[in-house]
């Protein structure tokens, strides 16, 4: 049931359009990205609303500083993907937030992935429990943790109590799965 | 640089996580532009974790879409101003100053050759009596030359030789008329004939240095020129 993407440009093209700052570059951005970037604001912010509100932000902070994307210091998705999750994460920590969210215990943390949602909605989805099996627990809590919660490898081994070392030997070796997996 | 430890290390999905502080950024960055291999690897890291966004990404609301494009702002430049253009711009602007200011002085200059040609058109005047002023004995070099014309007595002197004067000082010309010195006019030391006072008659000509606007009488100390006629 959802929609079609229309996508047109490639990825080179995608940047130059933005570059440019010609529309299509953001139109292109969001069928193309949407989605993830979907995903990681909504998994930190839990609320339909603000994750509006921040992707709308993080859309118009790209096309704003567009000028400072270099490719030679990552690709593309990683820029805006920090974007995002800077934003969520900001969001989350700003003070009218806190006031009107109940804090979540770590258990509730680790994502309950809403299957359903994913499945009915995304049709990209490479089955996502098959996915989560690849990963070790450990590489999977840190995983979700860093890249859907936007904890700081630090933070993380304060909460899980463990020495950082040991985040981000699980870290690697978490990603490492996932090429694994998606090669 | 022991490529594989730093690799083995995890700096790189730290990195691709953007869990680095400024200078741990700079640092890999400066790394990547240096090793290939880290591009490589950085590349890999990067794909998968993309790929593990979109299986994970969650649908937005409908007409999401619609806010946000309505929320950028139109591009109000529809041709961008070739870069290239702002400097040729620029430098079209400078040269017409500069072009300016080259015709200006170029008038000015053909305005004083205009005034010098008159000058010198009077002078021709067979009427004119030419009277090479000397140095005095402490300006030996000091030369000027009065044109006297017996017609309609006036008098122009043209500065060959004479040091410049400075903002607080003028040349005075003294015509002698029975052993006193009858002033004739001030000048400064130009290129150009300058027209002094008419001067009726004179057994000679002297020239003194004085304060700016001339002396009622001569300042002797400070005579450059003296000729007898």
């Amino acid at each position: 049931m959802a929609k079609q993407k229309k996508i047109i440009l490639s990825e080179e093209e995608l940047i130059d359009a933005l570059r440019k700052q010609q529309k299509l570059g953001i139109d292109q951005l969001y069928e193309r990205y949407s989605t993830a970037l979907y995903g990681v604001i909504f998994r930190i912010v839990q609320a339909e609303e603000v994750a509006e509100d921040v992707m709308q932000e993080a859309f118009l902070k790209i096309w704003n500083t567009f000028g400072s994307f270099d490719e030679s210091k990552g690709r593309l998705f990683t820029w805006i993907v920090n974007i995002a999750r800077n934003l969520a994460i900001d969001k989350v920590r700003s003070k009218d937030f806190k006031n009107s969210t109940k804090n979540q215990d770590l258990e509730n943390t680790v994502i309950q992935i809403d299957t359903r949602r994913n499945t009915s909605y995304n049709p990209d989805t490479l089955g996502v429990k098959e996915l989560l099996e690849n990963l070790r627990p450990e590489q999977k809590v840190i995983l979700e943790l860093v890249y859907f919660k936007g904890f700081t490898h630090v933070e993380v081994a304060d909460e899980l109590e463990i020495p950082l070392g040991t985040v981000k030997t699980r870290l690697r070796m978490g990603v490492m799965a996932l090429r694994k997996y998606f090669n | 640089m022991d490529i594989n430890a730093y690799i083995a290390s995890g700096n790189l999905e730290l990195y691709a996580n953007g869990l680095l502080n400024d200078q741990e950024r700079a640092e890999v960055q400066a790394l990547l532009a240096q090793y290939p291999e880290l591009r490589a690897e950085l590349k890999e890291i990067e794909l998968s974790l993309e790929q593990y966004a979109i299986a994970n990404g969650v649908e937005p609301p409908a007409g999401l879409k619609e806010k946000i494009m309505s929320s950028i702002p139109a591009a109000t430049v529809i041709y961008r101003l070739n870069p290239m253009a702002k400097y040729a711009i620029a430098a079209s602007v400078a040269l017409f100053i500069f072009m300016t200011g080259v015709i200006v002085s170029l008038v000015t200059k053909v305005d004083e050759k205009e005034q010098q040609i008159a000058q010198l058109e009077r002078i021709r005047n067979p009427k004119a009596v030419k009277v090479t002023l000397a140095g005095v004995q402490s300006h030996p070099d000091a030369d000027a030359v009065v044109y006297w014309d017996m017609d309609n007595k006036e008098v122009m002197i043209d500065c060959v030789d004479l040091p410049k004067t400075d903002d607080g000082h003028q040349y005075q010309l003294w015509a002698l008329v029975d052993g006193k010195p009858v002033d004739a006019g001030v000048f400064e030391e130009k290129e150009t004939l300058q027209q002094l006072k008419k001067v009726s008659q004179a057994q000679a000509f002297a020239v003194t240095l004085e304060p700016k606007g001339g002396s009622e009488n001569p300042t002797l100390e400070k005579m450059y020129l003296y000729t007898e006629l």
